[in-house]
Order: C-alpha cells, then structure tokens, then sequence
C-alpha cells in the first residue's frame, strides 16, 4: 500500500492513483495489487431502460379506441350516424397530431410535419364529404394545406442545416415566408376569382425580402455585425 | 425467548410520513436510495448468506413489502416471494425497478468479503436498514460458525416475533399541534462536469475513531460538528471559484435520527433534518468559527420541541382533507413540485452520520469495516455519509459530477489535523 505523496492519504492497494487528486502511484518495491481484489467488482451495470416506448404506443391506441368506440355507439343508438365520424376523425387527428412525435423515436421532424398535414388534408376531406362540399375544399384548402406544409417542411430542412450560419438560415426563412404570402394569393386567387392577379401579397412579401436581404448582408458584413453584437449585448 | 406476535402481521401498510414524498419525486431516471454495508473476515457464501436473508425477513417482515399504487395513496403490499442474493458491480445503486420481477424494495449484493444492503428511502432509513443488515450478518455468522449473537439493538434475534412498533408510523405518534413553517433560503448549488450517467462514484475515507476523537477534542467539537465543519469549509472553497449564486448560502443538510428523542422501535423512517447554513457574503471562515457555527446552530435546531414542530407541520399537511382527497396522479404533482422546489434546493450538500453502531462485541471478530452511502441526489452532485464501529470511522462520499475537489479538500484537512485517512475508492 501506498500514500499519496498529493494528500497524504493511505491508498487501497488495487489504486493506480489518488481518487482524490489523481496523482499516478508509483511505488517499485510495492506495484498495484489486480483489480479483482479491490473493494469493488470490475463489472459495471447498466442503467435499465425505463420508457417502454411499444407499450405506451398500445396504450395511446386503446386510449383513442374507447372513445370512438362510445361515440360510434351512442351515435348508432341515436339512429343516425351523424356525428360520430367528425369525433372519431378528430381523435385520429389528435392522436397523429401528439402521440406520433412524442411516442416514436423520430430522429427527424419531416415525417410528423408530413403526417399532420395529410391528417389535417384528411379530416378536412371528412367534413367535406359530409357536407358536400368538395368545391371549396378542392379549389381552396386543400391547396393551402398542401402550400402551408411544403413551406414549414423548406423552413425546417433549411433550419437544421447546422453549417451554414445563423442569419443566412434567418434569410432563408423569410424568404419562403414571402414565397408563402404569394402562393396564398394564388390559391385564393384561383381558386374564388378563377384568375390570377397578385396584389396584396406582392406589397407584404416586398418587406419581407429586404429583411431577408438585410440579414444576408448583416451576416456578410463582419464589421457591421460585430458592430450590432457590441452594441445590442445582453 | 420466543413470544406470541400481540397482532397478525398486516397485509399492507400506509406509507409513514416521511416516506410518502420518494414515490412521488422519483424519476425515470433516478430514485432515492442508500447502501449500509459490512465486510467480514472472510469471503461471504451465497448459498449461507441467502439462508441467513429467509430467516431475517422472516423476522423483520417489513423488508417483504413491495410498493403499490393506490387511487389516493401509494401503499405497501405484502407478498411472500424471496429476493435474490445478487452480485455487486462497480457502480452502486442504479434505480430499482419495483415495478417488474420480484418488486423489492432493496437489493442485497456480495462482492468478496463485503455484504451490501441498498435500500428505496421509502422503505426504511439508515437505522432501519442497519438494523436489517446487522441481524443478517449475525444470522450469517450463525449459519458459518454455529455460535449465536446475542441479540442486542440493533441485532434483532431471528427466533423472535416481528412486532407492530416495528413498522409503526413514528411521526404520526409523535406529531403534535404546534408547527414551524419550512420555508428556508435558497442554497448555492454546487455543480461540475457531469460524469458519465449510472456510475456513482464513490471515495471511502477510513480513519481510526479514537484518532478521529482526538482531534475533534483538541478543537472543543464533537466528532460530528468536525466533520460537518470540514465539510462546509471544502465547499466554502469551491463556491469561492465559482461566478454563479454569489448571494447564495452554503447550505449541508444533517439528518437527525428521531429515536434519540422518543422511544420509537421502528424500522421505518424516522429521522429528520437540520439544514446548517453558512452566509459567506458576511467574509471567510476558519476551521474554528465554522466548528462554532455548527455546534451553535445544531444546539438550537436539535431541541426536541423545535425538531417536532418542524415534523408536525408535514404530518398535518399530510392529514388535510382536501391533500388527501385528491387522486394520486394529483399528489404526486405536487409531492414533485414540493421536492424538487423545497427538498434538495435547500441544500448544497447532505452529510449523514449514524454515529457509533453499537453491533455485539461479538461480531466484532467477524465485521472488518462497516460502511453507508448515499445514493446519487436529484440535483445535489456529492453527499457524504459517515457511520463507526469497532473503533473504525468510515467517511463516504458519493458523486455524480468528475471532479473530485471537495473530498480531497476534506480527507487533506483530516490528515493536516493529524488523522490519517486510508482511501478506498470504485474509480480504476
């Protein structure tokens, strides 16, 4: 056994250094007893995996089942089977909405962005034909939902690029937010007046790009950001 | 000396007050848990060793109790299944499942000569969980030598009866009408390079008691305000480099056994806190102004009557018609809350000591070194726990961040004051 020539403490013999100060020992007449013989076996434990995530996915099914299975029924009882579709929709839409990115192990978002689209596309789609309305949902929503997704899908794949910087990320941004304010004219525009005549979304979409442009430059500009750095640090 | 059980054993037990916070303030990742532990002269027999824990939770039948979910309340259920003797790995105590196999709420491991006990907070607290360890290792030595320890607290003999004080709710007994509230400063909250998640590292300081004595009577201290002391001023040097809560005390928490103030035999929880603080705005302190300060406030926080209005206050929340209507998910919320902005942010460091355990003299021929752990904190990166016996004093600290600073300040300290430290340590 050995003492820390660090702390001055007496060492266990299977120590290979001070724990307190991890000073190396070295003692020639005395080498390190094997670990085998320490106060504590080698093999280490690993921490069980507590969420069971298969389980919790039942779970969250028998959940959304009960519900549309009460709603089915009492709707039958009724005698119409009129309104138990629109809960049971809801729910699946909720359940697509909640249960799917937070019970998968989705390592990226582009499938439940995509997902609660479609889900969205879907539910609206039931109510539609429900109320034979396919007109505007065809010529009008459905356009926006699918516009809208695409844009929060281009925002999110330009947004994790990690290498390029922040503010040229911030740019791209703005930009597809502008390209949204436009697509939204089109569609309403096609879609109601049957023409396409863009007017107010030219106006909102104008400021947007030179913000868009003026944190490309700012981003380009090293002098001019360390410049607003200095000045706006909290 | 066998006598009649005065009451059937129960089937299931309300959990005691102090209990009833750790179901509800685990994590998925973490749950309050402690180790007593002893190391014979020999290496331990499993097969002996399993026989000896049949016999003792078969007189201390609390152990077998597995924890439940009610619709109010967590309660503990009886069953008469048997644990496992398991073997010991580097890395003490990970989170018991309680839920799956055979739902005990502690682990028994053998690692060579050394028999270890970790136990769920909920269970029992550190007396208890030496009273379980001591009567299994004088059963052990039974079962190896044939001889008989006579039986003498904290050593129960296995041909008794288990009996009702045993496993009694000692704060709902004790509690009285007069309260104080528990709002408290803030504590600095030490904080370090996070070590890798599941291995606790633990630093054992071993130390001749008499030697340990010495020193703290050459400084007019009891070896407990000495040690609490060393403590405090290891993590006053840390706070001094660290930029964050500047205005914040340092805070140990000191469990205070109860059974000293009442003449309570159970084995379940019954001990309570004192959570020492230091100002540190106010300038430095020396070895011996920290040694005043503890002594002074611990002297005045240990009274009986303010230990019990401090306890009292829980037991009456605990007994409020509104808590105790609302559904379990609802308490354990709260409990959560509770813990999480009350419990540990109160404390920068947690220094346990059970003191002297008066084991037979008898066993001393047998048990090498007895040691207790405190198990890994939510948010508090290193606890200490102390515990003597046959004239040996063993120090644990226990940690989840890398650096080793604090204990090395403490166990140097020990040696400049002339006690010479043996270091044991699970890091290779």
């Amino acid at each position: 056994m050995s003492y820390c020539v660090q702390c001055g403490v007496k060492l266990a013999g299977e120590l290979k250094s001070c724990p307190l100060c991890q000073t190396p020992v070295y003692n020639p007449l005395q080498p390190p007893s094997p670990p085998s013989e320490g106060a504590y076996p080698e093999k280490v434990e690993e921490a069980a995996v507590r969420i069971d995530r298969g389980y919790a996915r039942l779970l969250s099914l028998v959940a959304i089942l009960i519900p549309m299975l009460v709603s089915l029924v009492l709707d039958l009882i009724d005698g119409g089977g009129n309104w138990s579709p629109y809960v049971i929709g809801a729910l699946v839409m909720l359940w697509c909405f909640l249960a799917v990115p937070l019970l998968f192990s989705l390592r990226r978002p582009y499938f439940a962005v995509a997902l609660d689209v479609l889900a969205l596309c879907g539910y609206l789609a039931l109510i539609a034909a429900l109320n034979d309305g396919f007109s505007w949902y065809l010529g009008v929503v459905l356009p926006l939902l699918l516009l809208t997704g695409l844009i929060v899908l281009a925002m999110l794949l330009a947004w994790r690029r990690q290498q390029v910087r922040k503010l040229y990320r911030a740019a791209v941004l703005v930009t597809l937010f502008a390209l949204w304010l436009i697509g939204i004219e089109m569609v309403l525009d096609l879609g109601i007046l049957g023409g396409l005549s863009l007017r107010w979304s030219v106006y909102a979409a104008i400021p947007v790009v030179v913000v868009a442009l003026m944190l490309a430059g700012v981003e380009q500009n090293k002098g001019l950001k360390e410049a607003i750095r200095k000045r706006l640090f909290i | 000396m066998s006598q009649k059980p005065q009451r059937p054993i129960p089937e299931w037990l309300r959990l005691d007050n102090a209990a009833k916070i750790y179901p509800a303030a685990r994590t998925k990742g973490w749950m309050p848990l402690f180790r007593v532990s002893m190391t014979l002269d020999e290496d331990v027999d499993e097969a002996l060793m399993q026989q000896a824990l049949q016999a003792t939770l078969r007189r201390i039948p609390l152990f077998s109790y597995r924890l439940r979910r009610g619709l109010f309340w967590h309660y503990f259920e009886r069953q008469g299944r048997e644990p496992v003797v398991e073997p010991d790995a580097r890395n003490p105590m990970l989170p018991i499942n309680l839920t799956a196999g055979r739902g005990f709420q502690f682990r028994l491991r053998v690692h060579r000569k050394r028999v270890a006990l970790e136990v769920f907070h909920a269970l029992a607290d550190g007396s208890g969980a030496f009273t379980f360890l001591g009567t299994l290792v004088a059963e052990y030595l039974f079962l190896r030598t044939g001889e008989r320890t006579p039986a003498a607290p904290p050593v129960l003999d296995t041909r008794d009866e288990p009996r009702p004080e045993e496993w009694e709710d000692s704060f709902a007994k004790y509690a009285r009408g007069a309260t104080r509230p528990r709002t408290e400063r803030k504590a600095w909250q030490l904080r370090g390079t996070p070590g890798k998640a599941g291995l606790l590292r633990v630093t054992t300081g071993v130390m001749d008691t008499g030697r340990l004595k010495e020193a703290a009577r050459n400084r007019g201290a009891t070896v407990n305000t000495l040690l609490c002391a060393l403590l405090l001023k290891a993590l006053i040097a840390r706070k001094a480099q660290s930029a964050r809560g500047r205005r914040r005390p340092v805070k140990l928490s000191v469990p205070v056994n109860l059974r000293r103030y009442y003449p309570s035999q159970t084995l379940r929880n019954f001990s309570f806190y004192v959570n020492v603080p230091v100002d540190t705005g106010l300038g430095g302190y020396s070895l011996d102004e920290l040694i005043a300060l503890v002594g002074h406030y611990m002297g005045l926080e240990t009274a009986e009557k303010a230990l019990n209005a401090r306890f009292s206050l829980n037991v009456q929340a605990e007994r409020n018609a509104l808590l105790r209507a609302a559904p379990l998910f609802v308490k354990t919320l709260v409990l959560k809350m509770m813990y999480r902005f009350t419990g540990e942010s109160y404390m920068t460091s947690t220094l346990t000591n059970l003191g002297q355990v008066d084991l037979p003299p008898r066993m001393g021929a047998y048990v090498k070194q007895v040691e207790i752990i405190l198990g890994p904190a939510q948010r508090t990166p290193i606890s200490c726990a102390v515990v003597s016996a046959f004239g040996r004093t063993s120090v644990n600290f226990s940690r989840t961040i890398q650096e080793s600073l604090v204990e090395r300040d403490f166990f140097t300290s020990l040696v400049d004051l002339g006690v010479p430290v043996f270091v044991q340590s699970n890091e290779s």
